[in-house]
């Protein structure tokens, strides 16, 4: 799916919930509500949260819908606005977040499940590139995310961090490297001195 | 060692050139275990990760769908308008009383009047106030409440009467002690910043210290002087004619004077009292109040209507919005 067809195709949404027809933002909801929720998972780390977050961001958009159409780039317009939102909301709820990221990061962090049609890798593997993602720097990780899940380019992981296009390719090879060490260690048999079986088995059960 | 792995990062997005490939394939025929690695990276790299679906999507749907489809632009136009006019009212207003002001100081003085003029400011439903006292004291006035005092507090107390809810900053004074009287409860200062909440009708009355020291005491009752340090509330029960004493977040206690709306596990009765209070508006309850219905939130500078709907967020009620009556359906 190219990169142009893709916007003109979304373009062609907008218009129609700009002339209020409710089925075309269904169509939108379906294809960006979930993704948006994950996304603004790593920054607030509570399912609600991200959830009114999102919410939010979709009724800032729906008022403004006769704008729609104008802007360019959509998709990244809105992880953009969904990253600001999630800030704005860290910035009102600090010490509610402070608590929830001391108590409940692991609960809500772990949880990443894979598509069970798509498994290529041993359950071990991927536990440890779970968690050598979890320990990667929050800013590295959201570039690899958008990079992979969100399938972004550079360019646009750029404009939604706002932060440089050579920034983001340095976090993107440092999240492979990191993870090709992780892969090295593991084949190697040596990550088990890292971490201990037991924290693995754990780690597994959640991701289960 | 970077090298290698920016040019595997380029394989992945599929971007490599022809000469970044050739550097690739070298390097991963040079081990074994290069290209295990490797192929278990790209592995990683195909692997969906799997997305946590909300279970409720559809109803979050129709709730966006109708909070973002009521029409605005019009309300939006309205309410410009209507800042314009408030301010220019504020300032006619305003200007009209430091002309009555200087008038009636200079009226005084060739009259020689003794008598001690009485003031009294009061807010109505809706409308917050910042009093500025002769003393150099400030006072914020919190929306249905009044504050009298004398135009000059030459007695040897700054005393002023309050009815309802307000927060002193007090300009200190060893001499003259400030002392708010709420009520029976007399709240003494010589020079602090405190909250009063004595509105009538509610079970307490609660004085806030958030700096210096105040003294609290009955009028009426017997008369034990309760001292209250920083940080600290305490609460005075009309019914029990008794003292508790609460350690505080003074923050939230004075929020209410920088704009803030705060709800602390408040019942639905409290937030209805206080949304009255706050957008002066009158509030009735349709339908069966949901039994445990318990609201921690904060508002800053929100209307009515987002306030609401923010609250709709988390709880199933309706509302209908008629000039100043509120109707709200459960």
């Amino acid at each position: 799916m190219s990169q142009l067809t893709e916007d003109s195709h979304i373009k062609e949404i907008l218009k129609e919930i700009d002339a209020g027809d409710k089925r075309a933002f269904q169509l939108f909801f379906k294809r960006y509500y979930n993704r948006l929720v994950n996304f603004a998972l790593l920054f607030v780390k509570d399912h609600a949260n991200a959830e009114d977050v999102v919410s939010e961001v979709l009724i800032k958009l729906l008022r403004n819908k006769h704008k729609l159409s104008r802007i360019d780039r959509f998709e990244g317009y809105l992880f953009l606005a969904v990253k600001n939102q999630s800030v704005n909301f860290i910035q009102k709820n600090y010490r509610q977040y402070l608590l929830y990221s001391l108590e409940k990061v692991d609960d809500f962090q772990i949880i990443e499940l894979v598509d069970p049609e798509v498994k290529y890798l041993e359950d071990e593997l991927r536990c440890l590139i779970v968690s050598a993602l979890q320990n990667l720097p929050p800013q590295r990780q959201i570039v690899y995310r958008l990079i992979k899940e969100e399938g972004l380019k550079y360019k646009e992981v750029a404009e939604i961090l706002q932060i440089s296009i050579n920034t983001v390719e340095n976090h993107f090879v440092l999240a492979i490297k990191s993870l090709r060490n992780t892969i090295g260690d593991y084949l190697d048999g040596r990550i088990f001195h890292i971490g201990g079986k037991k924290s693995l088995n754990r780690l597994k059960r959640k991701i289960k | 060692m970077l090298k290698i792995d920016r040019i595997i990062a380029k394989s992945l997005l599929n971007e490599a050139s022809l000469s970044e490939m050739t550097e690739l394939e070298s390097w991963l025929n040079s081990s074994e275990e290069n290209r295990t690695v490797y192929e278990k990276l790209v592995q990683t790299w195909k692997e969906k990760t799997y997305r946590r679906r909300s279970e409720n999507a559809d109803e979050i749907l129709e709730k966006v769908w109708r909070s973002g489809s009521k029409p605005r632009i019009i309300r939006t136009v309205g309410n410009y308008y209507l800042r314009i006019a408030a301010i220019v009212m504020a300032l006619i207003i305003s200007s009209f009383l430091i002309y009555l002001n200087f008038y009636g100081e200079n009226h005084a003085t060739v009259l020689a009047d003794k008598a001690a003029t009485q003031t009294i400011k009061e807010n109505p439903k809706g409308q917050k106030s910042k009093i500025f006292l002769p003393d150099g004291s400030t006072v914020w006035l919190n929306s249905e409440s009044s504050l009298k005092y004398n135009e000059d507090f030459s007695d040897s107390v700054r005393l002023v009467e309050l009815s309802g809810e307000g927060y002193f900053e007090v300009a200190r004074d060893l001499l003259k002690p400030f002392i708010v009287k709420s009520g029976n409860i007399l709240t003494t200062a010589l020079g602090t910043s405190f909250n009063v909440n004595a509105f009538p009708g509610s079970d307490a009355a609660i004085v806030t210290l958030v700096s210096g020291k105040v003294k609290i005491n009955v009028s009426a009752g017997a008369g034990i002087d309760q001292y209250l340090l920083p940080s600290m509330s305490i609460r005075y029960d009309y019914k029990d004619q008794s003292f508790f004493n609460m350690t505080i977040d003074p923050g939230e206690a004075v929020a209410w004077k920088d704009g803030l709306l705060v709800f602390n596990n408040s019942s639905y009765q409290e937030v209805v009292t206080a949304l009255e209070r706050w957008y002066g508006v009158q509030i009735q309850t349709e339908g069966p109040i949901p039994g445990n219905w318990q609201l921690t939130a904060r508002f800053e500078n929100e209307s009515l209507e987002e306030t609401l709907e923010a609250i709709m967020f988390s709880r199933d009620f309706r509302y209908a919005l008629d000039n100043k009556h509120l109707t709200i359906i459960f």
